[in-house]
């Protein structure tokens, strides 16, 4: 089929629901608007509104997780401090990576995916709108669990990844690490229903005209994220599940004592591990190349390249988590294969990079501030990759694993590769989703103020690596030749928190009296700058006719089917205005429309229950456990009874 | 909110639209695909266990008994066919027959799931004993968990069908509770081949 | 490499990497730039696997600073050049930039690769044994070619291969001596090898670089190289049969070792013969007096430091699992006369 097919195809579909029945504004917004207050606030089902919070949450969690490091940057400014006792350094290093990767970096796209994948796609909602709702207080109970362990005293303490067997009740005595290990599975939860949502979504949910060649690169990389997460969450799923077990009911998985295997803790841990780094990178990835091409004023170069390499990566991300394993006596025929595909996996990136840089030389870049972001995101995240690439040689990573060069690497990537562009994000996205703009001088301030911050704190670190300074230590001796870079690393450290203050300072500033945003501001090109600033609760009105890759920029306008104020791809029959088209396969070939559940307690009172399945099995209490879990199973079949198949 | 049983008038849908993957089947589709790799990790970390312990079953631990378990393996994997029927009955409109099958189905899951309960009961282990015990309980123990959940889902479904929620036109569920069934019927394969037949 | 000069040309400019002693530097044409110095310092290596390991980096260094300032450089004046009259041609920019060219230095990288593993994974039949048990929070060494045992010091001959053997009683260590070698992991239930040739003599510092618990950061240990007769007097001494105490203030130190909860965890053997197993939660002490440093290479051996620490371990090292054992001034006297004349 061709191009011309397609639309000829799309059109004659969408003008025969059309004429079926007209239907006026008011039943779409009768139908689609959420209860008041805070009933509203507990069952709605909006994307927006559930996008908005997850991250509105998870920078609380950021600043959280902030604070801990600049406590642990504080204590290690000088030799042999006494500001943190060393049980509570190791509390603060465990929570502060544990925070950082689940109740952030993950969450915090998966807000940005949830707002903008139905806005991007020209639809009204995700495929499973109860689900995301379900996911969105999963991930707020499970960060509650989490951080329950200040308020009992028992925060975890051995590290982020909690090797066993440190991790081991033998070891690590108490509750903490039960704490972590139930955190884990619990937020796994969240982050899978996520991923299901967005696959469905993007295979059903299009604009008609939409097909894969003309979707957004955004929606590309949740794509390819959501598949990783699909095929590698479970892999953490059974480490730390397995961990739980040993600990609560005295199983064997991991005790060489009795048969187990210390490593197969890390091999399962790991699986998980290294394409978790890229399933935070890909939707970062994502929103930055929007952006680049949007202030770049110029069409993407190289949108296949870019999309069969986010593809490429997730794939590759999966053979390569051995990397993470070179100090740990593993055949050297493995290492080999295994550094072989850490090297190879930066071909992509190299191409990702090469499209990056021609659509800014192709085209004239305006440095507005979520632009300056993005810089600071390809100047921090190249530096990452090339080190990166450089641990990917066996022998060097055999000095550098487990220093401070490792530090440097990660934070490079995770902080340069994935925060900067979340930042960008929120600058580039907030006049659409509150409506008001931004004061953009004092923005651009906090770019620089966190560009120069972060490259103060963790540039050094390269070097503290070099000189043999090991990670995750609470204090170090003089005369090792470390104080200086260490004092330098917590000077940056302060100013980057400064800087991430600053863009809260701007953002509150811009809640209270921020202008009015026009729908457009940026003169952007994907479909959310069609809809008003914010968009209404239906998104849009009549489901837009994609006939490009960059819809709001082509000479051939957005088109409006019928008569221009019908919505079309929608049964009217029986005034279902609480519906969005279903148009799938290569060409969007339509499919009928898809009934979007009215707002619902049921996801939160199942994501309530099922926090007391794990507090039962923290508590170790199986009476609340059980009952817990029947709650789970009666609300789940409440949930299931009404499906998009029946009218609520 | 009317009860949970309660008819409802269901809007028609034309007979001609075409057989297509609608968003559940979809959402049905990846869930299976993360639980497979659930049931995926733990098999492979049975097998690298067992890869580096000198003898198999460990602690002196004998090999299970295949006779009972090969029966059982018949009768579970044997309701695939009842299930079967029960897709197509729904696709026909048939609905006298999609409950009979729907039912046999539900019959042969139960017997599968009460012998497994004897089966642990009468284990020669407990699983704290050493790392096989341990693997050998969690692997076949979630896969009972799943055949439980998919008792479960055909227990919804009959309800549906029973109370007149389900025709040829409007039968979904049918199918989803099918994928997921065949679904759990090809990870007993997996086990039993890896955890019994392997051991043998 | 010859006389630790290593040249590295990068078309113009000429990067001279000299090391000698303690000191690296790296000369760009004629600007010099030292590098701190530092007892960690794996540019400064002494063993021949750091060494190989160093110019692995170098090499590395050179390829990742030239791919950085050209991208950097392509980056800025993407975001602050004009718009360009002949747009580039999307599939040849990319194919070239982003595929061919990162190709074609990985391949140098894999080289590399496969050259320095080969190279520090020659088999060494000749190579000298040594046991290193990795315990919380403190290094058990014994040489089972030679019957010795000791704890928190690893004397090496320079010049001869070592083959560590390491593992772990507890939970995951890693042994890493920066000028030496890199890491290996000490995983409990599993023997992991480190070897390596010491090619200069010193006191080489090394630390535990796998989080092992609330006392990592001072799980330190060294490595002394000495020559190889050196070495010998080293071992003679402690295969010796144990020698008469002199001072009667060490004698009355023996007895009140022995009368307090110290006999419970250490042991005085240097022998592995007369080591059992019975009191090993702590380190061996037998040869405590020769040993350079304390508390698992953290405090200068002296009597002062030696007393201060078995008054109050927790001042040092909060959390080490040693108790602070009620001794009067006499008594600690005593202890740190007898400890210190041992072997």
């Amino acid at each position: 089929m061709t191009d011309a097919d397609v639309d000829r195809a799309a059109a004659a579909a969408i003008g025969a629901a059309a004429a079926r029945a007209a239907v006026d504004d008011h039943a779409l917004e009768a139908s689609w608007h959420d209860r008041p207050g805070w009933l509203g606030f507990f069952t709605t089902v909006d994307h927006k509104r559930l996008g908005i919070r997850y991250i509105v949450t998870s920078f609380v969690f950021f600043f959280a997780a902030g604070a801990q490091a600049l406590l642990m940057r504080t204590q290690l400014a000088t030799a042999e401090a006494d500001v943190v006792a060393p049980e509570a350094f190791n509390e603060l290093f465990t929570m502060h990576g544990t925070t950082m990767i689940f109740l952030f970096n993950t969450p915090v796209l998966a807000g940005f995916a949830n707002y903008l994948l139905p806005l991007h796609l020209g639809t009204r909602d995700l495929a499973f709108p109860r689900l995301n709702a379900f996911s969105y207080w999963v991930f707020l109970f499970s960060g509650l669990f989490l951080y329950a362990g200040y308020l009992i005293d028992a925060p975890p303490d051995a590290g982020w990844f909690a090797y066993v067997p440190l991790a081991d009740r033998d070891y690590s005595p108490g509750v903490g690490l039960e704490l972590w290990a139930l955190a884990v599975v619990f937020v796994g939860i969240s982050t899978t229903a996520g991923a299901i949502n967005f696959i469905v979504t993007i295979f059903k949910l299009r604009a008609p005209g939409m097909t894969f060649n003309r979707m957004p690169l955004f929606a590309w990389s949740v794509l390819a994220m959501a598949v990783m997460v699909i095929f590698a969450v479970p892999a953490v799923t059974l480490s730390a599940a397995l961990l739980a077990a040993d600990r609560l009911f005295d199983t064997a998985f991991f005790h060489p004592g009795r048969g187990g295997s210390v490593l197969l803790y890390q091999h399962l841990f790991w699986f998980w591990g290294h394409p978790e780094v890229y399933i935070l990178m890909l939707p970062a990835v994502g929103m930055a190349s929007t952006i680049i091409g949007v202030f770049s004023r110029q069409r993407f170069v190289g949108y296949l390249w870019a999309a069969a390499a986010f593809v490429a990566i997730a794939f590759i991300s999966f053979g390569v988590w051995i990397h993470h394993m070179f100090t740990t006596g593993v055949p050297d025929l493995a290492m080999a294969v295994f550094s072989a595909a850490s090297l190879i996996i930066v071909i992509p990136s190299g191409v990702l990079y090469a499209t990056w840089i021609a659509t800014m030389i192709n085209g004239r870049v305006e440095l507005a501030t979520p632009m300056l972001f993005m810089g600071g995101f390809l100047v921090i995240l190249l530096l990452g990759g090339v080190t990166g690439a450089m641990v990917s040689v066996m022998p060097f990573d055999w000095q550098a694993h487990d220093s401070y060069f490792i530090v440097a690497h990660l934070h490079y990537v995770l902080n340069g590769g994935v925060v900067f562009p979340i930042f960008g994000a929120l600058y580039y996205w907030w006049p659409k989703m509150t409506g008001r703009l931004f004061a953009a001088r004092t923005a651009k301030l906090s770019f620089w103020t966190m560009f120069v911050g972060f490259n103060l704190t963790f540039f050094p670190m390269h070097v503290l690596g070099l000189l043999g300074m090991p990670r995750r230590v609470y204090t170090y001796r003089e005369g090792l030749g470390w104080e200086t870079l260490n004092t330098l690393a917590t000077i940056g450290g302060f100013l980057f928190g400064a800087g991430a203050l600053l863009t809260v300072a701007v953002l509150g500033q811009s809640r209270r009296r921020g202008e009015p945003a026009p729908a457009n501001p940026w003169g952007a090109d994907t479909l959310e700058w069609a809809a008003a600033s914010p968009p209404p609760e239906y998104n849009f009105a009549a489901i837009p006719l994609v006939r490009s890759r960059h819809p709001l920029w082509d000479a051939a306008p957005l088109e409006l089917a019928g008569d221009g104020e019908a919505a079309h791809g929608v049964d009217r029959t029986g005034a279902l205005a609480r519906a969005t088209p279903v148009l799938s396969g290569m060409e969007t070939e339509p499919e009928g429309e898809l009934a979007i559940p009215r707002p619902s307690w049921r996801p939160v009172a199942v994501a309530l229950a099922i926090a007391m399945v794990f507090v039962g099995l923290l508590i170790e209490a199986v009476v609340v456990g059980a009952a817990a879990a029947i709650a789970v199973l009666v609300g789940v079949v409440a949930w299931a009874w009404y499906t998009g198949d029946d009218l609520e | 909110m009317s009860g949970l049983l309660a008819r409802r008038p269901i809007p028609a849908r034309p007979e001609t639209a075409p057989r297509t993957y609608p968003p559940g089947w979809w959402g049905m589709a990846v869930a299976i695909a993360t639980e497979a790799m659930l049931f995926a990790g733990l098999l492979s970390s049975y097998f690298f266990v067992r890869a580096i312990s000198p003898a198999w079953p460990q602690g002196g631990i004998e090999g299970p008994h295949l006779d009972r378990t090969i029966a059982f393996t018949v009768v579970l994997l044997g309701s695939t066919v009842p299930m079967v029927i029960a897709e197509r009955a729904a696709r026909a409109g048939k609905m006298r027959r999609l409950r009979r099958a729907l039912a046999a189905t539900t019959l042969l899951g139960v017997a599968f799931v009460v012998n497994q309960g004897f089966e642990f009961a009468e284990l020669s282990f407990r699983p704290g004993d050493n790392a096989y015990a341990s693997l050998f309980v969690a692997i076949t123990g979630l896969h009972g968990a799943h055949v439980v959940a998919g008792l479960l889902m055909l227990g919804v479904c009959q309800v549906k069908v029973w109370t007149g929620r389900v025709t040829a036109a409007r039968h979904e569920i049918v199918r989803l509770v099918a994928m997921y069934w065949h679904f759990v019927d090809v990870v007993w394969v997996a086990v039993f081949t890896s955890l019994y037949v392997s051991v043998a | 490499m010859s006389d630790h000069v290593v040249t590295v040309a990068m078309s113009d400019h000429v990067v001279t990497v000299a090391m000698s002693d303690h000191v690296v530097t790296v000369a760009m044409s004629d600007h010099v730039v030292p590098v701190a110095m530092s007892e960690g310092n794996t540019l400064d290596p002494a063993g021949s696997e750091a060494g190989t390991i160093a110019a692995v980096w170098w090499i590395l260094f050179a390829i990742a600073a030239f791919v950085a300032v050209v991208v950097i450089a392509a980056i800025v004046v993407g975001m602050l050049g004009r718009r360009r009259a002949q747009p580039l041609q999307p599939n040849r920019f990319v194919g070239t930039f982003g595929v061919a060219a990162p190709a074609v230095l990985l391949l140098v990288a894999a080289v590399v690769t496969i050259v320095s593993t080969d190279a520090l994974r020659s088999a060494d039949d000749e190579a000298l044994a040594v046991d290193v048990i990795g315990r919380q929070f403190w290094w058990e060494v014994r040489y089972p070619d030679h019957g010795v045992v000791t704890a928190n010091e690893i004397h090496v001959p320079q010049g001869v291969p070592i083959d560590l053997r390491l593992t772990s009683d507890d939970v995951i260590h890693s042994l890493w001596v920066p000028r030496l070698a890199g890491k290996v992991d000490m995983i409990p239930g599993q023997e992991n090898h480190l070897r390596f040739e010491a090619t200069e003599t010193g006191t080489f510092w090394g630390a535990c670089a796998e989080f092992c618990g609330v006392q990592h950061a001072f799980m330190h240990f060294h490595v002394v190289v000495e020559p190889a007769a050196d070495f010998e007097a080293w071992i003679a001494a402690r295969t010796a049969p144990a020698a008469e105490l002199e001072s009667p203030l060490a004698r009355r130190g023996r007895d009140v070792f022995a009368a307090n909860a110290c006999a419970g965890c250490h042991s005085v053997a240097t022998r592995s013969s007369d080591d059992s197993d019975v009191n090993d939660a702590g380190p061996p002490l037998g040869d405590l007096g020769a040993r350079q440093h304390l508390a698992a290479g953290v405090i200068e051996n002296t009597p002062d430091n030696l007393a201060a620490w078995i008054a109050d371990p927790d001042a040092f090292k909060p959390g080490s699992k040693m108790p602070a054992v009620e001794l009067s001034a006499d008594e600690l006297d005593a202890i740190v006369a007898y400890l210190e004349s041992l072997p």
